[in-house]
């Protein structure tokens, strides 16, 4: 009877923290819907800490929303690869163009157009020509110096996942040069490229 | 007989609660993705390289004075986003984005619901701090007291920030931080919370909070927190 006892107050402990995860989910994405995003963040924060897989998305997307795209690049886990979902991708791309990653929200953009509906798509089509006009000259050794300092400054503070990103887009900037400006130097920095990466 | 039927009842508890939290996690997704997507917006800025390094450049991009302005318009937020977007642009001397957000601010005099704006704004001067001073942000310590707030099962918590301050309100009893200067200011709809910083304290609607410092002022109704030196 004991154990019976024991086997029902885990069983129900186990549910009520399962529920309680995906509670918080939904009443972040209601709050999202209602463009409450600090409250959002925290029940998917919340609903992440209580074992839900998703919720590190969200609340990365919004992060986005809440203009704190660095946070948000290491919410997703760096700026690699590709997203299952097309609109988690497009709000990656965004939190790079945020963070000035043009290149890599370029390069999630151009992955985006082909999987997203059509108004998300022309939103991508967007951002993608305003990048490539910025991107078009070619870019100044002191934009190459910006963006190494900040990866390493961001690796100073122990985010590795920034650091990557910032290097990587420092590498991908000096390949435009005829002079390859501090290539070497960056391609060192960006040794994992973002995801992967430990925060 | 009595103890199959306690287990036939448990069992069809667990089978009820597993499929209200399969319910929840498909109604979050598909919500989720509606909200998503009519919340896309290209960013409100255009792009541009980096192209000095001296000090005083926007350390964090899309962080800085206008960009808060625009998104403090483009949000609805409240006025004490303009403000600090004020005072981060008076302090880099940049006046004519000073000059900007003031206006902005003033438009936004009386607008909007206190708590997600305050803590909107605590979150953007923590960013600032990072920005002015390469401290750490206060951003995320907010919302780690706000998770943990509400995963101890209470509601409220906040905090406050470094330079332009942060402020916050919360939902029920909880508590709440000051910063250094200058401070927040915390609204909400039950009890504020006590400063820490080293400036001042917080302010609630009811009771306000302590601080070690004159600092914070709220900007909903609601009382101030009693300083203390």
């Amino acid at each position: 009877m004991t154990a019976a006892a024991l086997l029902i107050l885990s069983g129900l402990t186990l549910t009520a923290g399962g529920a309680g995860a995906d509670e918080h989910l939904l009443a972040g994405a209601q709050r999202f819907r209602e463009a409450h995003y600090p409250e959002a963040l925290v029940e998917f924060r919340v609903a992440q800490r209580l074992g839900s897989g998703e919720a590190a998305r969200y609340a990365a997307v919004t992060l986005v929303k809440l203009g704190r795209p660095e946070e948000a690049i290491e919410a997703f886990g760096g700026l690699a690869g590709q997203e299952p979902d097309a609109l988690i991708d497009y709000h990656r791309a965004v939190a790079a163009f945020d963070a000035r990653l043009y290149l890599a929200a370029d390069r999630i953009l151009a992955t985006v157009a082909d999987r997203a509906g059509p108004r998300v798509g022309a939103e991508a089509a967007r951002m993608r020509a305003e990048i490539a006009a910025t991107l078009k000259a070619e870019p100044a050794p002191a934009a190459i110096d910006w963006y190494l300092r900040r990866c390493a400054e961001q690796r100073a503070q122990g985010r590795a996942i920034l650091a990557a990103a910032y290097c990587e887009e420092a590498a991908g900037l000096s390949a435009r040069r005829p002079d390859h400006y501090r290539r070497a130097e960056a391609l060192r920095g960006a040794p994992a490229a973002g995801r992967g990466a430990k925060p | 007989m009595r103890k199959s039927w306690f287990y036939a009842v448990y069992a069809a508890g667990l089978v009820a609660a597993g499929g209200a939290r399969a319910q929840d996690a498909d109604a979050a997704h598909k919500l989720m993705h509606e909200a998503m997507h009519d919340a896309t917006t290209m960013p409100g800025h255009g792009a541009t390289l980096p192209d000095h390094t001296g000090p005083g450049h926007d350390a964090m991009p899309g962080a800085g004075a206008g960009m808060e302005r625009e998104r403090a318009m483009k949000e609805g937020l409240a006025k004490e986003s303009a403000t600090a977007a004020t005072h981060r642009a008076m302090n880099r001397g940049k006046a004519a984005e000073a000059v900007d957000a003031a206006r902005h601010r003033a438009m936004h005099q009386g607008s909007k619901d206190a708590a997600a704006s305050h803590v909107e704004a605590a979150s953007r001067a923590g960013m600032g701090a990072a920005m002015g001073t390469g401290a750490m942000g206060a951003g995320g310590a907010m919302h780690d007291a706000a998770d943990k707030a509400r995963m101890t099962g209470m509601h409220g918590g906040m905090m406050g920030g470094t330079p332009p301050g942060g402020m916050m309100g919360g939902t029920g009893p909880g508590g709440m931080m000051g910063g250094t200067p200058p401070g927040g200011a915390g609204t909400g709809t039950m009890p504020g919370g006590t400063g820490t910083g080293t400036m001042p304290g917080g302010t609630g609607t009811p009771p306000g909070g302590t601080g070690t410092a004159p600092g914070g002022t709220g900007t909903m109704p609601g009382g101030t927190g009693t300083m203390t030196k």
